[in-house]
């Protein structure tokens, strides 16, 4: 991973008699995409809000944001990053302009300068021609845009966003995932919660999956749904059934997990190995070697939410 | 199964009688008319019809708790569900207008109207310590009661008919001012020229004006409670006025439910008003909002809360209409105008109008931000919570302009009396007195802004309410002593108090924004 802008080490929080957070630890490194997945209740939004030193950690644990401590270098850690909340919180009386005005001279910047930032910011979030429009009268889809050019008006290496997805159409959550991948290719950092596994899953290249204020994985998306970091994934070969003595020599190597033999009405071997084991080319050279005549052969990868189905429990959180 | 008509009703009330709180403002308005007694006792000691003034004073605070809670608790009864966008799933239920209306509203004025019946043992205290009579109490307490049901019923209809609480606040202030307040004027100044012999008869429109103004007479609380406390009284219970309030307070009922299809038919979304401020594409831009001063916060407030520019002209020029009027009667009466007696009239009303503004400013400057969920944002701010508050008050300052100008208008007409006056003479006591007051309105506003970051609405009432019981208390203390020594105890616990509160708003900002 590259260096992490994101560290946190052994986090916990607790409000009154619950435990949201007990010892949480992960990094999110620089332009990366990473995601932060789990049920209701999880502790997703508290990481959050302790990583925007909105909350300060009750319980114990060190955060650093770009190598500052949350706590102690709370404004300067400000500075650097933009927050997203996962309510529309917006000064709806406003237009569009003045509302990232405001904001960008709350931010400390001067006239020209905010006038650049929020032509950019408005271009990128295709919210140019509605500049003086009222934020009442926009559609969600565009208020969440002009919420995320708010949050970059200050331009803040790390974005941190609790759920910006939710309530849009999905031509909206489409067109912002577009958003946040031109955001990581300008060199932003960016940290997104969600409950859309499919949109995290295309657009993440990391992913922290929380449980019960514990993290159950973290690591490479990659990493995640090949099972290359300790979860099982396999190899799912389907062979002809004219050659049963391909299916005898594909049934000595290592890892075969299960042979499913020809039926009537689908004359096909399916033969599953555990990757872990056995790779893929001695698979493929044994069955060209035997003369085996094959119809497929797939990587059976994880999809994120059957993960995320592995890994956290079933239940009401409470 | 019971009735839908009265399903919300029921409901409500069981909730009341389930909640602690119920019991807790019972006891507190108990404990409230003790301290009435006890500050009676102190104040007047035994002698000279005690009961009478023990009673009046219980009596003339109920009637202020009323016209707060009408102002709050009453105006909010159908508003609340219009500002949480729940009045259309109470709607899509099988509750119409009418339960709806009774379960929202009547539950409030039954629990009113228990609230006095809590009391009214109490207060017979009054005709053992001589004074009044039980005919009196009861009467007084039918008054009351009335009244109740008057303002509750027309706070309804505000609330039916306005969006927003403030405005149903505002619908039911303006209406109590206009019947009791405008039709006797209006016939006042109606009779002026019969007055003056410039009519020799009045006009069929002035006497018709003269009835009215009667049967207002007849219908005001105010009227009906000094001949209550008056020696002598020896009427029955339900008065006029309590038949008229009542018939009032129907009447605005049934007005509600009329036009509560109208007004409540379509859920409309609860939005923050951008008030007369222009955009900058308009024509009229230099009336608008411009670009945002590098004190961001002071430069939102200033525009989006207060009004900005557009409103600062409106208030210069309404402002200045008591004071023509005044201007106006005294020429008619006298073509050499008093200036000197303008000038008084002008700092009295701006100094009020000042005050209230004030009181309005500590009560929407922080809750504006709870209520719109906006804290999380301003707190990822580069600066401290302290600092944000601080830019925020800052904003609302320059919308003191018109009421200051006026006050500093008044100094300036009357300012040619000081060399006559007495050169003010600093004795300790008026300074500790000035130094009382000062530090008192300082801490109503903190106390004010206080409760507009933990209650929804209706933090203003309350804390005029805690305030007076406050007063109170001190009050007896300062009756008791009677001495210089107690007042500096006071303000130091004034300063001491409001130090408190200026921290804990702070800390309480921090926590709502966490909250979000």
């Amino acid at each position: 991973m590259s260096e992490p802008i994101i560290d946190i080490r052994n986090l916990s929080h607790r409000y009154k008699s619950h435990q949201a957070l007990g010892g949480v630890s992960f990094t999110v490194g620089r332009q990366s995409i990473h995601g932060f997945v789990g049920p209701n209740g999880a502790g997703k939004t508290t990481t959050l809000k302790v990583l925007a030193t909105l909350l300060r950690p009750q319980t114990g644990g060190s955060v650093s944001v770009f190598g500052r401590d949350i706590v102690r270098e709370r404004q300067e850690v400000r500075r650097k990053i933009g927050f997203m909340p996962d309510h529309f919180s917006m000064y709806r009386q406003m237009t569009v302009f003045e509302y990232l005005d405001f904001f960008g001279a709350a931010y400390g910047l001067g006239q020209a300068e905010r006038e650049r930032i929020i032509k950019d910011v408005l271009a990128l979030t295709d919210m140019a021609g509605r500049k003086d429009d009222l934020i009442n009268g926009l559609s969600r889809g565009m208020q969440q845009r002009v919420s995320l050019a708010r949050v970059l008006v200050h331009d803040p290496d790390l974005l941190l966003l609790d759920e910006p997805a939710s309530g849009l159409d999905p031509r909206a959550r489409i067109e912002l995932m577009e958003i946040l991948e031109e955001l990581r290719r300008l060199g932003k950092t960016i940290f997104i919660s969600s409950h859309i596994l499919s949109e995290l899953a295309t657009l993440c290249d990391h992913v922290t999956i929380l449980d019960r204020g514990v993290v159950k994985y973290t690591g490479t998306m990659r990493g995640l749904m090949t099972g290359g970091e300790g979860t099982l994934s396999s190899y799912h070969l389907t062979l002809a059934a004219e050659h049963p003595a391909t299916a005898d020599a594909l049934a000595k190597l290592p890892g075969v997990q299960r042979i499913l033999p020809p039926l009537p009405n689908d004359p096909k071997y399916a033969i599953t190995f555990d990757r872990a084991q056995v790779s893929l080319n001695t698979i493929l050279q044994t069955a060209l070697a035997a003369g085996a005549q094959i119809v497929s052969c797939a990587e059976d990868v994880k999809q994120l939410n059957q993960a995320f189905m592995d890994l956290t429990e079933p239940g009401v959180r409470s | 199964m019971s009735s839908p008509l009265l399903a919300l009703f029921g409901r409500s009330l069981r909730e009341d009688t389930r909640l602690k709180m119920t019991y807790f403002a019972r006891v507190g308005l108990v404990f409230v008319i003790l301290l009435f007694l006890a500050s009676t006792s102190s104040a007047f000691g035994w002698g000279n019809a005690p009961g009478l003034r023990f009673f009046g004073t219980v009596v003339f605070i109920n009637f202020s708790f009323i016209l707060l809670a009408g102002f709050s608790h009453f105006a909010s009864a159908i508003t609340e569900e219009k500002e949480e966008m729940t009045l259309g799933l109470l709607r899509m239920t099988n509750l119409n207008a009418l339960s709806i209306l009774l379960g929202k509203s009547t539950s409030r004025v039954v629990n009113a109207l228990l609230l006095l019946a809590a009391q009214f043992p109490f207060t017979l205290l009054a005709i053992s310590l001589g004074g009044v009579a039980t005919r009196q109490v009861l009467a007084a307490y039918c008054t009351l009661g009335a009244f109740i049901i008057f303002v509750a019923n027309l706070a309804l209809l505000g609330s039916v008919v306005c969006r927003r609480s403030t405005g149903a606040a505002v619908f039911t202030g303006v209406t109590l001012f206009a019947f009791f307040a405008g039709v006797p004027f209006i016939r006042w100044v109606a009779m002026l020229p019969t007055y003056f012999g410039i009519v020799k008869t009045p006009g069929e429109w002035v006497v018709a004006l003269n009835l009215c103004a009667d049967a207002v007479g007849v219908a005001s609380p105010i009227n009906r409670l000094s001949q209550i406390l008056s020696t002598g009284f020896a009427e029955g219970p339900l008065g006029a006025q309590v038949w008229s309030n009542l018939a009032l307070g129907t009447a605005c009922f049934l007005f509600a439910w009329a036009l509560f299809e109208i007004f409540c038919s379509e859920q409309q979304e609860a939005s923050q008003p951008r008030s007369l401020l222009v955009r900058r594409t308009s024509r009229l831009r230099a009336f608008g909002a411009g670009r945002a001063w590098p004190a961001a916060l002071a430069w939102k407030d200033f525009h989006f809360l207060t009004g900005g520019k557009v409103w600062l002209v409106i208030k210069l020029s309404a402002y200045a209409l008591p004071t023509a009027l005044f201007y106006a009667a005294q020429m008619r009466w006298n073509p050499r105008p008093r200036w000197n007696e303008l000038g008084y009239f002008t700092l009295s009303i701006a100094g009020m109008i000042l005050a209230i503004e004030l009181a309005f400013i500590a009560a929407s400057v922080l809750r504006h931000e709870r209520r719109w969920k906006t804290l999380s944002s301003l707190a990822m701010l580069p600066m401290s919570m302290r600092r944000i508050a601080y830019q925020k008050i800052l904003g609302c300052l320059p919308s003191l302009v018109p009421a200051a100008t006026y006050i500093v208008v008044g100094l300036i007409v009357v300012s040619d009396e000081f060399p006559r006056m007495p050169p003010p003479r600093w004795e300790p006591g008026a300074v500790i007195a000035l130094a009382y007051a000062f530090t008192q309105g300082v801490l109503f506003l903190h106390v004010t802004a206080t409760f507009s970051l933990y209650l929804r609405r209706g933090g203003l009432p309350a804390a005029i309410a805690a305030h007076f019981v406050g007063n109170m208390l001190v009050g007896i203390v300062m009756a008791a002593a009677r001495e210089e020594s107690v007042l500096v105890v006071m303000t130091v616990l004034c300063i001491v108090l409001t130090g408190v509160l200026h921290v804990h708003i702070g800390r309480r900002l921090e926590t709502l924004a966490e909250e979000e």
